[in-house]
Order: structure tokens, then sequence, then C-alpha cells
């Protein structure tokens, strides 16, 4: 398969993250489809490693990757926190930082 | 498009592993092995079993009121969808212009003690390492701290008082 192909896919993965954080209300998808629009990244990333047949790519990949697992455990421990003090996690409703 | 669509979260997390595991299939046709093994580990495994721990731990019973707000941000996302859908065409449509994307030959790789290149498989998990550890290493080193970090702010969000 040639490599805009998975550019295309990297795009559309990337465009359905994008639909997602602005359309659903619930944070716990909003931050599934952040890691989506990550992985879509990654895809291009790697992609491009092996169209110039450099690591250089793939070492970055190993790094977002490492990012986003970071990411994942502080967000998701901010929603416990805002879900024990607010009872909601719909971001529309907080939209205050304090109450 | 599933993990947008689906009304309750737990479908969502599931649908995003079977995306997850479909990239890494993706990585294994491009010659990623290694990528593709710490994709499935890394995401199908520890952040989902992480999504899913909260999606049960804060118990939504019921899909939220008026779930998706189809207000400006649709329009913005619909337009975003047109862009996108259009460059991807252009891309394709000139893809007889872009050089043929070749098979990749083995990678020759100076090994860390600067002796001889040896051949390295690309995207190998020596490979990745070779370059992980004489270029990156100052990222590598940064990396670490970031995941330090994020340990000790989890900790002290998830505890209720210190």
């Amino acid at each position: 398969m040639p490599i805009p192909y998975y550019l295309a896919i990297s795009g559309i993965l990337f465009t359905v993250g994008v639909v997602g954080v602005l359309v659903r209300r619930n944070a716990i998808i909003i931050f599934m489809c952040i890691e989506l629009m990550l992985n879509a990244a990654n895809l291009a990333f790697v992609a491009a490693a092996h169209s110039l047949g450099k690591m250089n790519g793939q070492v970055f990949v190993f790094f977002v990757m490492t990012v986003a697992a970071a990411e994942v455990a502080v967000g998701l421990a901010i929603i416990v926190t805002l879900f024990r003090n607010r009872e909601t996690i719909d971001v529309d409703e907080v939209n205050l930082m304090k109450h | 498009m599933m993990v947008v669509i689906a009304r309750h979260p737990i479908y969502s997390a599931l649908f995003l592993v079977l995306t997850f595991i479909g990239q890494s299939i993706f990585y294994l046709q491009l010659q990623a092995p290694f990528l593709a093994a710490v994709q499935v580990i890394v995401y199908a495994g520890a952040i989902m079993v992480l999504f899913v721990f909260v999606i049960m731990l804060l118990g939504e019973d019921k899909p939220l009121r008026g779930e998706r707000n189809l207000g400006v941000p649709a329009v913005i996302g619909i337009a975003f969808c047109v862009f996108l859908i259009a460059e991807i065409g252009w891309m394709i449509g000139n893809q007889g212009n872009l050089p043929a994307s070749h098979t990749v030959a083995p990678v020759t790789v100076v090994s860390m003690a600067g002796q001889t290149g040896e051949t390295v498989e690309f995207g190998s998990v020596k490979a990745i390492g070779n370059t992980l550890f004489t270029d990156y290493l100052f990222a590598f080193e940064a990396t670490s701290i970031v995941l330090l970090v994020a340990m000790i702010g989890v900790v002290v969000l998830a505890k209720r008082r210190l």
C-alpha cells in the first residue's frame, strides 16, 4: 500500500478525533478522542519513517506514546476528582474553576 | 468513527481498542514490529484498562442528557471534515508525482561505540534502541522526568487530602 493511503487514513482518524472533541459532552469520550488524534499523528510519523528509511520517526512515536500515557493518567485523575466534587462529567456544566 | 457515535462510554472504549489494534496492524505493514507490539501493550492494554476502570468507577448508568451538542461545534467539525477530505483527494490525485514508496533495505546504523556500522534490520528493537540512546538521549531523560511528574501529580490529585 503506498504511503499516501496511510497518510489519508491518518487524516481521517484525526478528523474523527476533532469532531468527537467538538461534538461530545462526556469528558471521558473527549479524552478518548484526544487519544485518537495522537494515534493519527503516530501513524503519519511511522508512514514517513518508512518512506524515508530513517528511524527518527519511530523514536518520536515512542516519545508520543510515553507522553500520551502520562497525559491520560493525569487527565483521568482530574476527571475522577471532578466527579467527586460535582457529581457530573458533563463539560458544559463544568465551566467554572470553582463552585 | 463509532468511538464518537456510540452513546455509552464503554462502547466507545471498546471501539477505540479495535482502532488501536487495527493501527498496530498498519505498523506491522510499515515495518515497525516493535512499535506494533508497544501499541498493543501500552494503548490497547494499559491505557484502555485505565479508561474502562474510570468509566466503571464513575458508574455512568444512563447517557448524559442531550449528549451531542449539535450547534456551532458540529458546523466547525463538518467544515474541518470537508477540508480534510479535499486535501486527501488532492494528495491521492497527486501521488503519481510523488516518489514511489520504495521498499526499505536494511539500514546501516552506526553503533554507540562508533565501531564500523553494523547492519540492523529496519524497525527492530535494536535499531530503535540505537537511535534512542544516541541521538535522543536528552529527550529520553526528559521523558522520564515527565513520567515522574505525572505520577506525583496523579497521586496528589487522587488523594483527597494530604
